[in-house]
């Protein structure tokens, strides 16, 4: 029998997506944690220092960024960077007026460094969920509801919550995250993937939670006050999980 | 072995096997190839933002096509639109020989909508189930069976 016209074409769809080639190397990121050492002058120095380093010893920069290699083991760029240190801001010499005169000499004024953003500022909310082979996908924002600019970390730990707040499946505390300014207003995502909840029945609605580096929770408002609805159980033997990804605008 | 070595090896194991499928399901998805290799390589970024929080004794496929279709939904709605605007041109990736092949390929599928196109694709060629297909691209196995008979209906009358 002679193929349909789709066979013919899915054929050839099938015949010509085999021919993709896969780069050479795997995508990979270096790993600079805890805010991006390259925005302060501070971060940008002991990247300098430790390029310098790395083209003493080893003769001359790799060519062909090995970072992203399969053979590099280390990124000496993420190694050589510690926690951002706040950049060193010069400091005005005060002058001394060789006349007395009365006239009022400005007080210095502090440049405004950002705190972290008050928990209680900060409005989350599910607006979709979605499945995925034994997988539950909460997509959420998160808005800065208040009048100050404000910095907020990546990550943070998620938990899958139900109606009474209580923690269905409990995530992991991250490490140090790169950090976020979020202006008034301002409106950031992620996505929250949960798995293998295997406990009773949870009191609707299910919702997730954040937990922030304070220790202060965000819990997001639920899709639907009604909505109970948890991942399957892949088997009581194995781990809950809950993954969230950072948040980016 | 310490665990930071074994989920790269994990992640470059995913990679090695996976890569192909994450492209011809962003492939399906966008029916443009230079976008579907730059989605497969921002699929594997943020597999490997995740390398150490994920449970790697779990297929990771869905994972990577769940977030194959989130970038191309959030990142690439504006190259779409942009596409859909400018004349197509051939993939550089592709050998000269077979690039017209494609642009055939690309032009018969093009009146699909991505659902319809993504949802033929993965259970015709690449065998996926319906079940699975629905589980990763977000909808009901009914609604899957409805868009790929819409997809065969289609093609067959263009």
């Amino acid at each position: 029998m002679e193929p349909s016209r789709v066979d013919r074409i899915l054929e050839e769809w099938a015949a010509l997506t085999n021919r993709a080639s896969r780069p050479a190397t795997s995508p990979r990121r270096s790993n600079v944690t805890a805010g991006r050492a390259g925005t302060t002058l501070a971060g940008a120095s002991l990247v300098v220092v430790a390029l310098v380093i790395a083209v003493a010893v080893l003769g001359r920069p790799s060519e062909n960024g090995d970072i992203g290699g399969i053979v590099a083991t280390a990124s000496p760029i993420a190694t050589a960077v510690p926690t951002a240190s706040p950049a060193p801001t010069a400091s005005p010499t005060p002058t001394t007026s060789p006349t007395p005169t009365p006239i009022p000499t400005p007080s210095p004024t502090a440049a405004p460094t950002l705190g972290p953003c008050d928990p209680g500022s900060l409005a989350a909310r599910i607006t979709a969920w979605e499945g995925a082979a034994g997988h539950r996908i909460a997509d959420v924002e998160l808005t800065n509801a208040g009048t100050v600019t404000c910095r907020l970390a990546t990550m943070a730990k998620p938990q899958l919550v139900d109606g009474h707040g209580s923690v269905l499946i409990d995530g992991v505390k991250p490490g140090p995250s790169d950090v976020l300014t979020v202006a008034p207003g301002d409106v950031v995502k992620t996505f929250v993937q949960d798995a293998n909840y295997c406990g009773p029945d949870p009191v609707a609605p299910v919702s997730v939670a954040f937990v922030l580096d304070g220790g202060d929770r965000v819990v997001a408002t639920p899709v639907s006050p009604t909505d109970a609805t948890v991942p399957p159980c892949n088997g009581p033997g194995s781990p809950a999980d809950v993954e969230m990804q950072p948040w980016a605008r | 072995m310490a665990l930071a070595e074994s989920t790269e090896l994990a992640y470059e194991r995913a990679f090695q096997t996976h890569w192909g499928d994450v492209f011809r399901f962003a492939l399906a998805w966008t029916n443009d190839w230079a976008a579907a290799e730059d989605l497969a390589q921002e699929a594997f970024l943020r597999l490997w933002d995740h390398r150490g929080r994920l449970d790697w004794d779990r297929p990771v496929l869905p994972w990577l096509l769940v977030a194959t279709r989130r970038l191309a939904t959030d990142r690439f709605r504006a190259l779409r639109r942009r596409l859909s605007l400018s004349p197509v041109s051939p993939p550089e990736t592709l050998d000269q020989g077979v690039q017209a092949r494609w642009l055939d390929v690309r032009a018969a599928l093009d009146g699909l909508s991505q659902l319809e196109r993504t949802a033929l694709v993965m259970t015709a060629v690449e065998g996926t189930s319906y079940d699975e297909a629905a589980l990763v691209l977000g909808t009901t196995a009914g609604a899957l069976r409805a868009a790929v008979s819409r997809a065969r209906t289609k093609l067959e009358n263009a």
